[in-house]
C-alpha cells in the first residue's frame, strides 16, 4: 500500500476522487488561507484495498448490508499509519466519513454518513474509521445508493479533524435558502458544539442579515448568541467562501475567544 | 343601471386593526373582490405596476360596449390583489393607479350606456362565429412573432438601455395580447351561450355534468406538451443510461448525472433544452413575476418525466379516453331529437361550440403563461444587468422595485439604494403571508355583487356564506416555503410509513433519511424539532413541499384526520378541522 493519510494542507488533498467531499472541501479552505481545524483524509481507496473488493460489491448489489457490514467490519485498518497521524493531530478529534460520489454533499441528506466526536487515542480513531466505513454499507446508505444507480461505488474516504472547544457554532448559509433570496443571509447559532444544530436537538437562535451584516429578522430562543461585530464577521467569512467556490454556500462554523473557525463548506443547490 | 345612492347596501367593510385600508376618492362605495383565482400570493411591486389582467379591460368594455361595465379596477391592500368592475355609470368618479400613475375609471359621458346594449347583442355572435378564422389567420401569428422577437432580443448581448427599450416592446406586447385574452373570451361565451340557449330551447333541462363533458379539448397546445413529455418518458424508460440518470429522488442531481454522460448530454440539447423553450414559457402561478420559469429552471420538467417513469403513462390511451367521452357527451345530446330545424339549429351551435373549445387551454399558453412569462425573462434580463452593475445583489430583486423605479435605475444606476428599497420590499412580502386576507372589501350592493364575471371568484355565494370559525394556531419554524391545506396523518415510527396516503401532510417529531421515502408521498410536513438547517427542512426544499419545523408541539396538537392548513413561509400551523368533528 502507498500512502494511506493525505493532510488537509497537502495538494492531493483537494482531490474529490482522493479525500471525498468533505476532505476536499476542508483541503480548499485550507489551500484559501482560512481559519480550518487541522487534520488528514484517510484516503478514499484505502477501505477497498483491504477487502476482497469483488465480494464486497456482490454484497452492495444484492443489498445485503449486514454482510457487506461485516466483511468491512473485519478488515485490519492500517494502524500504523493513521496513528503516526493522529499523534501528530494529538488530543481529541472528529472522525466523520467523506463520500466520494459528486452528489453525497449536495444531495444534503445530513446525516446518511457517521460523524464520531471527541474521540481520543489512535486505538479508539482506528476503530470509528472501520465504523465510517461500515456506514457506507447501512440498509439506508445501500438504499439511497441503489436509488442511484452507484452501488458499485466502494470509494469512501473518512476526516480526521482536532476538535475545536467551540464556545458558540452553527451553521451561515449565503443565501437564504427559505426564501430564495440572494440579497439575504441566514444564520444558525448555539452555545457550544454545532452538531446540535445540525441534528435539531436544540432550536437555535435565528438570524437573517442582509450582505452588509445588518440583522434583518432575530428569532432569539437563547437571548442572542451573537454579538453584531460576530454577524459581521460570519458575512464577511461567507461572502468571500461563496466567491471562491463560485456560488452559495452552507457553512459550519465554531467561535473559540475571538478567533472563527470554519469547519464545513458545502453549495447549497436548491435555491 | 341606477346611481350608487338608490343601492341598498348589503354589507360593507372598510378595514380595521388587522386589515387596514387606504381609500381613494370614490373607492369606497364600490365591491372588491380578494383576487385568490390569480394571484393567491403577496403581489410583488412590478407584477401589480405592468402586469395585471385589469390593465386592459377599459379596452375589452368599450371595445364591446358592455352596458354592466366599462372598466376593471385593481387595488393593492396589504399585499394582496382587489379588483371591482365598474358600473357603466356616468355619475361616478373613482381614482386609482396604473403603471404607477392616476388613472381615472373609465365611465360613459352622457346616457348612451343605457342604449348599447344592442350593439353587444348583435356584434357577439359575429365574434362567435369568425374568431377561430382571426385566430388561425391573424391573432396567434402575431402572438408567435412578437415571442420570436422577444426570443430573438433575449439571446443577444444587450445593454442596459437596450433593455429597457425592450421592456417596453415587451409591456406593448403584454397589452395587445391581453386585448387579444377579451376578444378570445367573449366570442368563447357568446358561443357557449349559444350552445346552452339552444339546449334550453331544444332539449330543455340537462345534467350541468353534460354541458361540462362538452368542453373537453383534444387537440391544443396542452396535449402538445403532454405528449412531447410523454415521448421523452418512454425515450428514457427505453435506455439503460437514462433510466439510471433518472433513479434520483430530485431534479438537481438527475439533471447532474445527465450532464455527466454524452448520452444524458445528447437527451438534454435534442429533448430538455427544446422543450424548455416551446413548453416553458410558465411557472407555478402565472398572475405573478417572482415565480421562475420552467424554462429557467427545467426541474418540473424532469419530475414530470419521473412521475410519468413512475406509472408508465399512457398518453394515447388517456387521450382516446377523452376523446371517446367528448363523443359520447355529444351522442348524449343528440339523443331523443327529432329531425328537423331544431335538430340541425343545435348540431350547429354544438359544433360551433365543439371548434372553440382547445381556445381554453391555448390561450393560456399563450397569454396567461407566455405573455407573463416573457415579461419576467426581460426583467431578469435586466436585473442580471443590475447585479453586474452592482446595483442589486440578487437579480430576482428587481421585482421589487417599482416600474419607474427601475426606469430611474436605468437612467442613473445609483440614484436609489436599490438594495434596500427592494430588501425591504421582499421583507413585506414574506410578512404578508402572515396577514389572511378577507374575501372582500369594501361596499356591497345587489347590482354590484350581480356583476356576471364575478361567478368565476364564488360571488354572490360567498358573500353569503357565514365566515370560517377562527382556526387554532401553532407557530413552528419556516422549514420550507408554499401553503398547503390537507390531512394530517401522525407518524410515530418507521412502522407506520405504509398508513400514509398521497397528498397527506406528514406530522411528526423528527426525519431522518429513512423518513426520505415518504417525501415522494406526501403533500407538507410538520415537526416538533429541527431548524432550518435540520434534515426536514433541507429535504423538504428539495422536494419542494411545504415544512414548518420546530414546533415542539405540532406531535401533541395534531392528531391524525385533522384538517390542516401548513404555511412553510411564515412557519404557522393552522388547526382547521379535528379529525374527531368529522366523524
Amino acid at each position: 500500500m502507498t500512502e494511506v493519510v493525505v493532510w488537509f494542507d497537502d495538494s492531493p488533498c483537494l482531490d474529490l476522487r482522493v479525500s471525498g467531499g468533505k476532505g476536499a472541501s476542508l483541503a480548499a479552505m485550507a489551500a484559501a488561507g482560512l481559519n480550518v481545524p487541522p487534520g488528514f483524509v484517510v484516503r478514499a481507496d484505502v477501505m477497498a484495498s483491504l477487502v476482497d473488493a469483488e465480494a464486497l460489491r456482490a454484497c452492495a448489489r444484492e443489498l445485503d448490508w449486514a454482510a457487506a457490514q461485516k466483511l468491512v467490519g473485519a478488515c485490519r485498518p492500517p494502524r500504523e499509519q493513521i496513528g503516526l497521524a493522529y499523534d501528530r493531530l494529538g488530543g481529541s478529534v472528529a472522525v466523520r466519513s467523506s463520500a466520494c460520489a459528486e452528489d453525497s454533499e449536495e444531495a444534503s441528506f445530513a446525516g446518511q454518513q457517521e460523524t464520531f466526536l471527541e474521540v481520543e487515542g489512535a486505538e479508539d480513531v482506528c476503530d470509528r474509521v472501520v465504523e465510517c466505513w461500515a456506514s457506507f454499507f447501512s440498509e439506508r446508505a445501500l438504499f439511497y445508493r441503489s436509488q442511484k444507480g452507484s452501488l458499485d461505488d466502494l470509494d469512501m474516504a473518512v476526516v480526521v479533524q482536532r476538535m475545536i472547544d467551540a464556545e458558540k457554532s452553527g451553521v451561515l448559509f449565503t443565501v437564504d435558502p427559505v426564501a430564495r433570496r440572494r440579497d439575504r443571509l441566514l444564520v444558525e447559532a448555539v452555545f457550544g458544539l454545532g452538531e446540535q444544530v445540525v441534528s435539531g436537538e436544540v432550536t437555535p437562535d435565528h438570524y437573517i442579515v442582509d450582505r452588509n451584516g445588518h440583522v434583518k429578522t432575530e428569532r432569539l430562543v437563547h437571548g442572542g448568541v451573537l454579538t453584531a461585530e460576530e454577524l459581521k464577521t460570519l458575512v464577511t467569512a461567507g461572502t468571500s467562501l461563496e466567491e471562491r467556490f463560485g456560488g452559495p454556500q452552507d457553512i459550519e462554523w465554531a467561535i473559540v475567544g475571538d478567533s472563527l473557525f470554519l469547519l464545513q463548506s458545502r453549495p447549497v443547490t436548491t435555491l | 343601471m341606477t346611481t350608487k345612492g338608490t343601492q341598498e347596501v348589503l354589507g360593507s367593510f372598510h378595514g380595521d386593526g388587522v386589515f387596514p385600508i387606504d381609500w381613494n376618492e370614490g373607492e369606497r362605495d364600490l365591491f372588491w373582490i380578494f383576487d385568490d383565482l390569480h394571484i393567491p400570493n403577496p403581489v410583488s411591486p412590478m407584477f401589480f405596476d405592468i402586469g395585471g389582467w385589469w390593465l386592459t379591460c377599459d379596452h375589452m368594455f368599450r371595445r364591446f360596449g358592455t352596458p354592466f361595465a366599462s372598466d376593471w379596477l385593481a387595488k393593492n391592500v396589504n399585499g394582496y390583489v382587489y379588483h371591482a368592475a365598474i358600473p357603466a355609470d356616468p355619475s361616478l368618479a373613482i381614482e386609482s393607479s396604473e403603471y404607477q400613475a392616476r388613472y381615472t375609471a373609465r365611465v360613459p359621458r352622457g346616457e348612451w350606456a343605457a342604449g348599447i346594449g344592442a350593439y353587444l347583442g348583435a356584434v357577439l355572435p359575429h365574434y362567435a362565429e369568425n374568431f377561430l378564422d382571426w385566430w388561425r389567420d391573424r391573432l396567434r401569428p402575431e402572438i408567435e412573432r412578437n415571442f420570436a422577437y422577444l426570443d430573438d432580443a433575449l439571446e443577444r448581448e444587450q445593454t442596459l438601455v437596450e433593455l429597457g427599450v425592450l421592456l417596453e416592446d415587451a409591456i406593448d406586447i403584454h397589452d395587445r395580447h391581453w386585448k387579444i385574452h377579451w376578444m378570445l373570451n367573449f366570442a368563447q361565451f357568446s358561443a357557449t351561450m349559444a350552445l346552452n340557449g339552444t339546449i334550453a330551447e331544444v332539449k330543455g333541462d340537462v345534467d350541468p355534468a353534460l354541458v361540462g363533458r362538452l368542453q373537453s379539448s383534444v387537440e391544443d397546445r396542452n396535449w402538445d406538451a403532454i405528449q412531447a413529455l410523454w415521448t421523452m418518458k418512454d425515450e428514457v424508460r427505453d435506455d439503460a443510461e437514462l433510466s439510471a440518470a433518472f433513479a434520483s429522488e430530485t431534479a438537481e442531481p438527475v439533471l447532474r448525472a445527465l450532464a455527466g454522460s454524452d448520452r444524458g448530454r445528447r437527451f438534454l440539447t435534442e429533448r430538455l433544452d427544446p422543450h424548455r423553450k416551446e413548453f416553458g414559457n410558465k411557472a407555478i402561478w402565472s398572475h405573478e413575476f417572482v415565480y421562475p420559469t420552467w424554462r429557467e429552471n427545467p426541474a418540473p420538467i424532469i419530475e414530470t418525466i419521473r412521475a410519468y417513469l413512475a406509472t408508465n403513462y399512457d398518453y394515447p390511451a388517456t387521450l382516446a379516453a377523452v376523446t371517446e367521452d367528448l363523443e359520447a357527451a355529444k351522442r348524449e345530446l343528440m339523443q331523443g331529437i327529432p329531425e328537423g330545424e331544431g335538430r340541425e339549429q343545435l348540431k350547429g351551435a354544438l359544433e360551433l361550440s365543439l371548434r372553440m373549445n382547445p381556445l381554453t387551454p391555448d390561450h393560456h399558453f399563450y397569454i396567461d403563461q407566455a405573455t407573463n412569462a416573457y415579461v419576467r425573462l426581460v426583467l431578469i434580463a435586466i436585473g442580471r444587468a443590475f447585479v453586474e452593475a452592482g446595483t442589486l445583489d440578487d437579480p430576482e430583486s428587481v421585482f421589487f422595485l417599482h416600474y419607474n423605479e427601475l426606469r430611474v435605475l436605468i437612467g442613473e444606476p445609483q440614484s436609489i439604494d436599490a438594495n434596500d428599497v427592494a430588501g425591504d420590499r421582499r421583507d413585506e412580502r414574506e410578512k404578508s403571508f402572515a396577514v389572511r386576507p378577507p374575501e372582500w372589501i369594501g361596499t356591497a350592493t345587489e347590482s354590484q355583487l350581480a356583476f356576471p364575471y364575478y361567478t368565476l371568484w364564488g360571488f354572490p355565494e360567498k358573500f353569503h356564506r357565514k365566515p370560517s370559525e377562527q382556526a387554532d394556531t401553532i407557530q413552528g419554524l419556516a422549514g420550507s416555503p408554499g401553503v398547503v391545506e390537507g390531512i394530517a396523518r401522525l407518524v410515530r415510527s418507521t412502522d407506520e410509513f405504509d398508513q400514509v396516503e398521497d397528498g397527506e401532510i406528514l406530522v411528526c417529531q423528527m426525519t431522518n433519511p429513512a423518513w426520505v421515502v415518504l417525501f415522494t408521498r406526501i403533500g407538507g410536513l410538520v415537526t416538533d424539532a429541527g431548524g432550518v438547517a435540520s434534515h426536514p427542512a433541507v429535504v423538504a426544499r428539495e422536494f419542494g413541499l411545504p415544512a414548518v419545523v420546530g414546533t415542539s408541539v405540532a406531535t401533541e396538537r395534531i392528531a391524525t384526520g385533522d384538517r390542516v392548513r401548513v404555511n412553510g413561509a411564515t412557519g404557522t400551523v393552522d388547526l382547521l378541522v379535528l379529525g374527531t368533528d368529522v366523524k
